[in-house]
């Protein structure tokens, strides 16, 4: 069965490939990962931009050029590598796209003695997290991380609001907005109840009860959204009063005048997420990309990235303006979802995640 | 037939080389390439060749949310069709019996199909909104988004320009006379318009219903973007099935579902209004 599905899944995302592959075509302007050219590829947005900058500095230095590209969600991404053999050199996949990458065989190995920096400048705990490693060898490097807290209007809301618990008052029903995925939903009701949501993948009971917990929350929602532009659109646009959101896109949208907009990790806790950089097999270009990486994970570098994307980076000693970011905790305080647990649930999760949209 | 030749506007050393069978052959051959061959495609990517039941992902599909999402889906398209072709038809029967404008009216019905659908559906979004023009400038706040009427407004505003059209090219080819002599024989103007203009352009009616229904039914972004969480389309069961379930099988098997749905619909519908001939009058 398992085996059948990876055929299945495999030459799926051949034909969404084969349609980026004409995109990229048109895009690329026969752009080739060899010689003295890299490939990215990312997420887009700010997080996106911030690490483009620091890769312009060294391909500055070291006069390599870096075409930066970016896909919608990690599905796309992994197609896009996948269908572009040797296109790409270096990809930027949250910790979902780790696991499924490494599903995929996508990725290739890092030696991390080529890349000091990082073994240097990260937390040892950080660089041990499940999803960076494969068979012992280090696959991703953890750039930035938060949690997934919610954000609410205080022109709007009356109280001050602190938990998962207050935002089901019967009071805000219909002003609530809420994250349409699945793992990440559960996990938030999950931590709301506390349970893990590790152990609620393989105990039917546990999972009911986060079922119970998601199904009270959308008691209030009006809608899902499923990228972070959308939950700030909600936001400014006042469709929602509160807003499940990512802390980094909140603090933007403070800076761009809507100081009125409050985030807030609430008290009963959040599932982390980690953004990642990883080396694309088959690439030509690894000495390279491990000066590149280097690079990257320079003290200043990485703190210049915290501060562009509002993110925490788990560096050693951080500076007092990233332990002030609303969703800034050390390593040690996160916990993660466990992928080798979950990824067998997730399609079963999706479509009980859709009934409690439509209960 | 020499004389055929030279009236015809095609070159002669273009004519000559091309044959009624070639250009068949290029409608068959595109319809082959991008819809029979991808939905063959999807049948054999929906297809279970490893362990349990080869059709297991069409049985989840038949059942729960998905048959929800069918269901659904088909009910919105009609909604929208019906409201569209209201619309449609009030429009267009004022472009070609009342309307002294009818080019400047026309251009200003196809505008909008040239500006992408994610920013008209935005552009309902925001109309909408709290922070809106509506809100903000005539304190009137509506409950409407996010509800299956926002998806309906939604839809019929999308596709209104699909339905006016083929209906302003029907009711334009009744001849006046024709109107002039049911007058003449003592119809009223309702009577008139039941039994002579509705009847006369019954093709627009028809070839307008079935392009709105088609695109209406199969929308993504509508849904998306006016819908909550209880108006999930088929469209979107079938993006997240495979963006976020990361499961093809039961993508390919709801897309297979939706194609002979909607296949055996029209059929149906063909059954009913003879397309060939709604169409050919058009």
């Amino acid at each position: 069965m398992e085996g059948s599905n990876m055929v299945t899944r495999r030459s799926a995302l051949a034909t969404l490939g084969a349609g980026s592959v004409v995109s990229l075509a048109g895009c690329m302007g026969g752009m080739n990962g060899g010689g003295g050219t890299l490939r990215f590829l990312g997420f887009g947005g700010n997080t996106q931009e911030a690490q483009e900058r620091i890769f312009d500095a060294w391909a500055e230095e070291e006069d390599v050029e870096i075409e930066g590209d970016s896909a919608g969600g990690t599905v796309e991404m992994i197609s896009q590598i996948q269908q572009n053999t040797g296109e790409y050199d270096i990809v930027a996949l949250n910790d979902t796209g780790m696991a499924q990458g490494q599903d995929e065989g996508v990725l290739e190995p890092i030696d991390l003695d080529e890349v000091p920096n990082y073994t240097d400048n990260i937390r040892d705990d950080a660089q041990e997290l499940d999803f960076l490693l494969d068979d012992g060898e280090t696959i991703g490097l953890i750039r930035e991380n938060g949690a997934t807290g919610y954000a609410y209007n205080t022109e709007l809301v009356d109280e001050e609001l602190t938990s998962w618990e207050e935002i089901k008052d019967p009071q805000y029903e219909g002003q609530v907005a809420l994250l349409d995925r699945a793992v990440d939903r559960f996990s938030n009701c999950a931590a709301a109840i506390d349970v893990d949501i590790n152990e609620a993948a393989e105990d039917e009971d546990l999972f009911e009860e986060v079922i119970e917990e998601a199904e009270e929350q959308n008691e209030n929602a009006f809608s899902y959204w499923s990228d972070g532009d959308t939950s700030i659109q909600y936001l400014r646009q006042e469709n929602a009063h509160i807003c499940e959101a990512w802390g980094g896109r909140v603090i933007a949208l403070q800076e761009d005048g809507h100081e009125h907009i409050e985030y807030v990790l609430p008290e009963e806790g959040t599932m982390a997420w980690t953004d990642t950089l990883s080396i694309v097999q088959e690439t030509e270009n690894r000495d390279l990309i491990h000066d590149l990486l280097n690079f990257t994970y320079e003290r200043d570098n990485i703190l210049q990235m915290s501060d562009d994307m509002n993110y925490t980076v788990q560096v050693e000693d951080p500076p007092e303006e990233m332990t002030e970011l609303p969703d800034y905790a050390p390593i040690d305080e996160l916990s993660f979802n466990d992928w080798s647990r979950i990824l067998p649930v997730q399609d079963e999760w999706s479509e009980r995640f859709q009934e409690v949209q439509q209960s | 037939m020499s004389v055929v030749v030279e009236r015809s506007p095609v070159p002669s050393w273009l004519s000559d080389r091309i044959t009624n069978r070639h250009l068949v052959a290029i409608g068959v051959g595109w319809v082959t390439f991008f819809f029979v061959f991808p939905v063959l495609f999807l049948v054999v990517e929906s297809i279970n060749f490893g362990d349990g039941h080869p059709l297991q992902a069409y049985q989840r599909a038949m059942g729960g949310v998905y048959l929800a999402a069918f269901v659904r889906s088909f009910l919105y398209g009609i909604v929208t069709t019906l409201v569209t072709l209201a619309l449609a038809y009030a429009l267009a029967y004022y472009l070609v019996f009342s309307s002294k404008r009818v080019r400047l009216l026309l251009t200003l019905v196809v505008v909008p199909l040239w500006i992408a659908y994610i920013i008209r559906y935005f552009g309902v979004l925001l109309f909408f909104s709290p922070t809106g023009p509506l809100a903000q400038s005539f304190g009137i706040e509506t409950d409407l988004l996010f509800t299956t009427t926002a998806v309906i407004i939604g839809l019929a505003n999308a596709y209104l320009p699909f339905a006016v059209l083929p209906i302003y090219n029907s009711l334009n080819a009744i001849h006046h006379e024709t109107i002039n002599a049911s007058r003449t024989l003592g119809a009223g103007q309702l009577r008139t318009i039941y039994s002579v203009v509705l009847p006369l352009s019954m093709p627009g009616v028809v070839a307008a219903g079935v392009i709105v229904f088609i695109l209406s039914a199969g929308s993504f972004l509508g849904p998306d973007i006016l819908g909550g969480s209880g108006q999930s389309m088929i469209a979107n069961e079938i993006a997240r099935a495979f963006l976020e379930a990361f499961n093809i099988q039961l993508a390919s098997a709801l897309a297979v579902i939706y194609t002979i749905l909607l296949i055996g619909f029209i059929a149906i519908f063909n059954a009913v209004f003879d397309l060939q001939e709604a169409l050919g009058n058009l």
